[in-house]
């Protein structure tokens, strides 16, 4: 991978992201408008599922290309709050799976955790930029 | 927290392994404990196996800082590779579950995930070289 610099890593992951958050969101609302879950055939919902689901992989491989092209305070940073959500998220199932075993809560959708990882990695980003000792 | 040497890295993996098989072992413990037992003596056991866990994610947390730059972007590349993974792997389960493909399932599957996708990213790593740190 090249080292692009703060600016031009930033161009191009925000030329990435923002086209694919389109897709996502018009992929989101066109399928739960037009496909009804209990009458859809198989193929179609595994398509819709799919087809949702590009768009994100598309955006975590945006955040990678981010850290890898951007300059070396920028990178740390992203990857210390990679790490942080990635290691909040990890703990959250262990805590939630645990607590199901126990019979302390019921079914758990797994869909909620992905939210929750670019939450817990936007405020540790957050708290790190404002608070935290980078390097 | 200043840089230590690869001595770091040596009692790193000496206490994950500890811990890891302090874990087996309560988590063992507390499933094997017969029925007519008293409830506190499984839920003492799940505790001591949650602890575990805990201490072995602090762990991890403590040794991408407690290591030299070179080793310490490897491992922040690595948990970032594993991140990412998982991410990937519950976006497209928790969609399959949202259009009803899949049904919903025990959460603490995801753990062990986390882990083989530490050990992919490991692989990775040693297949394609040191990737940010070279």
């Amino acid at each position: 991978m090249a080292q692009l610099g703060f600016r031009t890593a930033n161009r191009r992951y925000n030329f990435l992201f923002w086209p694919l958050m389109i897709v996502y969101v018009a992929f989101i609302m066109g399928t739960t408008m037009l496909v009804d879950e209990e009458t859809a055939p198989f193929w179609l919902k595994v398509a819709c599922a799919v087809g949702v689901t590009v768009p994100l992989i598309g955006v975590l491989y945006a955040m990678r290309r981010l850290t890898d092209e951007t300059d070396e305070y920028t990178r740390m940073n992203h990857m210390k709050a990679m790490r942080d959500g990635g290691l909040i998220i990890a703990g959250a199932a262990f805590l939630i799976g645990f607590l199901q075993i126990f019979e302390a809560i019921g079914d758990f959708p797994v869909f909620w955790l992905g939210p929750a990882y670019f939450i817990a990695y936007g405020l540790s980003h957050l708290v790190r930029c404002n608070f935290g000792r980078t390097v | 927290m200043s840089p230590v040497k690869i001595s770091a890295i040596r009692r790193h993996i000496v206490l994950t392994f500890g811990l890891a098989a302090g874990f087996a072992g309560l988590l063992s413990a507390a499933v094997l404990t017969p029925q007519d037992s008293p409830d506190w003596h499984r839920l003492a056991y799940a505790a001591g196996a949650t602890c575990a866990l805990i201490l072995m994610a602090a762990l991890q947390f403590r040794q991408t800082r407690n290591v030299d730059e070179y080793v310490r972007l490897r491992s922040h590349e690595m948990v970032r590779e594993a991140s990412l993974y998982l991410i990937a792997l519950i976006c497209a389960v928790g969609m399959l579950q949202v259009f009803g493909v899949l049904g919903l399932f025990p959460v603490l599957l995801l753990a062990p995930a986390f882990g083989i996708c530490m050990f992919i990213a490991f692989l990775r790593q040693a297949a394609f070289g040191p990737g940010l740190a070279q």
